[in-house]
């Protein structure tokens, strides 16, 4: 196994982290650039910025004034940038003769972006975004069903509460100053993390960072998130249930709960509970309700657990044939069956063993999302330390049988909120005493 | 420290060298093509079985059938039931996939290095030896049933299939592997086993092994490929070229959509077209990047969609040519003009110009080494090899023959490939909504699908 990746990080004046990991299997360099700043810095009224800002940034900056894609495209790079509620990453992997390149792009958007910005450019990304959030969300069956579930888990004020692609009418209202803003609080040195990985040597690859980011001038720490004091939200009540309608062929039900954070103790419980519930063809669920009684097309179990905290969440696409409430007995009977007896051995050795050829997996590669250069930075934006490869994966060899058995027993007995994406016009489908959705 | 020179992007300076690396190529006595390729250190190995029969080998009546018995490999095998092969597969940090196209079935095991023997035993279990039980058979096709019910939810895949079948008409090309659900619900496990019986004869296998050490993981397996009965599995021939459509648009109806998915296109080529590399720098600049005429004039200046490309979907026999894009419902007609204007214009009075030829050549050439950093990437493209019968140093001459192609060539291929009076749109989107607009987009008025 990979138990460690080797790096080096040093910490600019300015307050830039910046972090080398040599591999020289594969003549290319990857160069990654995290932003401690997502759509939970964000506020409502202002939501889907801290997406369609990511999209600004590839459009121009005071020293390059035209598209991104071109110089590194041309250079036989590939480079790309993601949002989620917690960071914004950016990501180019180019061959080794290109890094400079990219590295001067990429501290040129950092410290010289708003002179090259413009309402012509805010305006096309604005409709670029929109038909984002049309083709992956609203033209596409169940894709309304995750923000419902995030605002039912993080009711207002809690940040987790809006969807990262933005409620249309905001993404509408955002004006050129909103922009400079943002910019202002939370793209600067301080607040990011290059990683940089591959065919180069760690001194130059250092130099290269000193002298492309050194200049770049700190600003304050950004301002904290706020997080809602108080009891997980759902679980001071009794449990819920709702239905929206979608243009669906088959019912899909949600079962999720509100849970720990990112690397926070259960953590790990959590994720190794659901790979024992539906990770291949000999899980738990995917064998009783797929295989043996045939009441679901399709099973799915995750724990989706970010900086400040995390969703359990089981999806069962329910067969033609079969009924919600059916379903749903099943997956109780199988959360209180492990919850009682826990796993067995072997079943727990297995699927410990499938995460670690997981991470494996995605470290093959040294760029891209998930790559050697993207891990190291989320380990040292979340955990830290770069160095945390090692002790993520000792956190799963520990999973031990009491610890999944508890885990279970904590979705088991605590409020749930369960979600039931039916076909338009059929709402009888839904579990048994559902409620309709605001679905935004 | 001295800070960075921002009057001028660095420049790129000589291309890093990059070789790929060696094939060891063996044929068995049974006929095995066995081929390795060695990652030194890997953490992981990937071993891929190719036959060169896919869903275009489905019979005329049992469209889906290449697919359903991929997917059927690892339900069971003579030896183990399909929870027990999973067991297994999990013992090993493994996971299997069956892939099925439309000249190939590609069956693969990934697992840590240290269980590459229990890999490679594991694959060859479930391609030679599946079970096929008829309980299994019905319940894997009833999901597959289940999925194709599902895709003509979903905008895209109902796009796709329209289109296929617009430009194939009767042709092995012109469904998806998935097949239909008229010709699945009559699949059973007479058709999965006799299907088996005629295309997965060990004598047709080509089994490609990527990992650390590959050269001490040959001879044992090389062993158990050896104890396999040979013969049957000759690969398919190309089918030959469909009927050439006309141009014209179809029109899919989706009540309420917020978007139109388009599909715009006609035949393509196959990979082993002389013009090959032509073909791809000719496709780079017009739709195969971000940077590519269609994408910076629908998304960048028109801001109609996410993301808009042109794929040559390269296959045996001749592929289609196909633009994708899911687009703002009211630029439907807008998007479908500028679209075959840029299809038109660069094999016409806006060929590729000199900077947009060293920009896709340069992309291509320099962006190579990138293409074969992992097991997966490594094995796939000795399976290309494999399935297109091409030359074994087709990798070690596409950046020179790349870096050799001058505005002339470009230009030939593009008068060869682009036939703007043979094109074939597809729309899906909502009719009431866009009916009248369609009718001036240039293809006629919209046809039902």
């Amino acid at each position: 196994m990979p138990g460690a990746l080797s790096y080096t990080k040093t910490t600019l004046d300015n307050g830039l982290d910046v972090i080398v990991h040599e591999e020289h299997a594969c003549p290319i360099v990857a160069v990654n650039l995290w932003y401690h700043v997502g759509s939970k810095n964000e506020r409502p009224g202002r939501t889907g910025f801290a997406h369609l800002f990511e999209h600004l940034m590839f459009e121009g900056s005071e020293h390059h004034d035209a598209g991104y894609f071109r110089p590194l495209e041309e250079a036989g790079g590939t480079l790309n940038g993601s949002t989620n509620a917690d960071r914004t990453n950016y990501w180019a992997t180019v061959p080794r003769e290109a890094v400079e390149r990219a590295l001067w792009l990429e501290s040129d958007r950092m410290g010289y972006l708003l002179p090259a910005l413009s309402a012509e450019k805010l305006a096309t990304q604005r409709d670029v975004v929109l038909n984002e959030r049309r083709q992956n969300y609203e033209n596409r069956p169940y894709g309304l069903a995750p923000m419902t579930l995030a605002a039912a888990h993080f009711p207002l004020p809690h940040p987790y509460h809006w969807p990262t692609i933005g409620v249309p009418a905001d993404l509408h209202a955002v004006e050129l100053e909103d922009v400079r803003e943002f910019f202002a609080a939370y793209y600067h040195p301080g607040n990011a993390s290059l990683a940089i990985a591959g065919d180069i040597d760690t001194d130059e690859a250092l130099a290269l960072a000193g002298r492309h980011f050194g200049e770049i001038s700190t600003r304050p720490p950004p301002p904290p998130v706020a997080i809602p004091a108080g009891p997980s939200p759902g679980c001071d009540s009794r449990p819920r249930s709702f239905y929206v309608e979608d243009r669906v062929e088959l019912v899909r039900l949600y079962f999720t709960w509100r849970t720990t954070a990112l690397f926070e103790a259960g953590d790990a419980e959590l994720d190794v509970l659901a790979d024992l519930l539906a990770g291949g063809l000999s899980s738990r669920l995917r064998r009783a309700l797929v295989h043996d009684r045939r009441l679901a097309a399709d099973v799915g179990a995750w724990q989706d657990s970010r900086e400040i905290a995390g969703v359990f969440a089981i999806s069962v696409t329910v067969a033609p044939t079969a009924r919600a409430a059916d379903v749903e007995a099943v997956v109780t009977g199988e959360l209180a069956r492990l919850a009682d007896e826990g796993p067995d051995p072997d079943e727990l050795a297995r699927v410990v063993r499938c995460a670690e050829s997981a991470m494996a997996s995605l470290l093959e590669r040294v760029g891209g999302f998930g790559g050697r250069s993207d891990q190291l930075n989320r380990y040292n934006v979340f955990a830290g330390t770069p160095g945390y490869l090692a002790g993520d994966l000792a956190r799963y060899r520990r999973v031990d049988r009491s610890g999944v058995r508890a885990a279970a027993a904590r979705l088991a007995a605590e409020c749930r909120i369960a979600l039931s994406v039916v076909p338009l016009g059929a709402n009888d489908a839904a579990l048994p005493g559902a409620e309709p959705a605001d679905a935004s | 420290m001295t800070s960075a020179d921002r009057s001028a992007l660095p420049g790129l300076g000589a291309p890093a060298p990059f070789a790929f690396p060696p094939i060891t190529t063996d044929t068995l006595p049974n006929g095995i093509r066995l081929w390795t390729i060695d990652r030194p250190r890997s953490e992981l190995v990937t071993v891929v079985l190719l036959l060169r029969h896919g869903s275009a080998a489905d019979p005329p009546d049992r469209a889906g059938l290449a697919a359903l018995t991929g997917d059927l490999l690892d339900e069971g095998s003579r030896e183990r039931d399909g929870m027990e092969l999973h067991r297994a597969l999990q013992r090993m940090g493994g996971a299997f996939a069956a892939e099925v196209t439309s000249d190939g079935t590609f069956a693969s095991v990934t697992a840590l290095t240290r269980f590459a023997h229990q890999a490679i035993a594991h694959l060859i279990e479930v391609a030679a030896r599946p079970r096929f039980d008829p309980d299994d058979v019905e319940r894997v096709r009833d999901l597959r049933l289940n999925r194709l019910a599902q895709m003509e939810r979903i905008a895209g895949s109902v796009a796709d299939r329209a289109w296929l079948a617009g430009l194939y008409g009767s042709h092995p090309y012109a469904h998806s592997p998935i097949g239909s659900a008229p010709s699945l619900e009559g699949a059973g496990a007479a058709d999965v086993t006799a299907f088996h019986e005629r295309h997965f004869g060990a004598g047709g296998w080509t089994v490609i092994v990527v990992g650390s050490d590959a050269a001490r993981l040959r001879p044992v397996v090389s062993e158990q490929l050896a104890a396999l009965p040979g013969g049957g599995g000759a690969p398919a021939p190309p089918p030959p070229d469909p009927a050439p459509a006309a141009r014209r648009l179809l029109l899919v109806p989706r009540p309420g959509a917020v978007q139109s998915e388009i599909r715009l296109g006609h035949l393509g080529a196959a990979r082993t077209a002389p013009d090959h590399h032509a073909l791809v720098v000719l496709n780079m600049v017009l739709g195969g990047q971000f940077v590519s005429r269609v994408n910076l004039n629908l998304r960048e200046r028109k801001g109609y969609t996410y993301g808009a490309r042109t794929v040559l979907d390269l296959r045996r026999g001749r592929g289609p040519f196909v633009l994708r894009a899911a687009v703002e419902t009211s630029a439907t007609a807008d998007a479908l003009r500028e679209a075959a204007a840029e299809i038109a214009a660069i094999r016409g009075d806006r060929p590729v110009s000199d900077a947009e030829l060293d920009g896709a050549r340069a992309a291509l050439t320099r962006g190579f080494a990138r293409r074969f950093e992992t097991a997966g990437q490594l094995a796939a493209a000795a399976m290309r090899l494999a399935l297109f019968d091409l030359p074994a140093d087709d990798y070690t001459t596409f950046v020179p023959r790349v870096a050799a192609l001058d505005a002339r060539a470009v230009a030939g291929a593009a008068g060869r490939l682009l036939q703007p009076e043979r094109l074939v749109a597809v729309v899906v989107g909502d009719p009431d909504k866009l009916s009248s607009s369609l009718a001036d987009a240039g293809f006629g008025e919209p046809l039902g699908p």
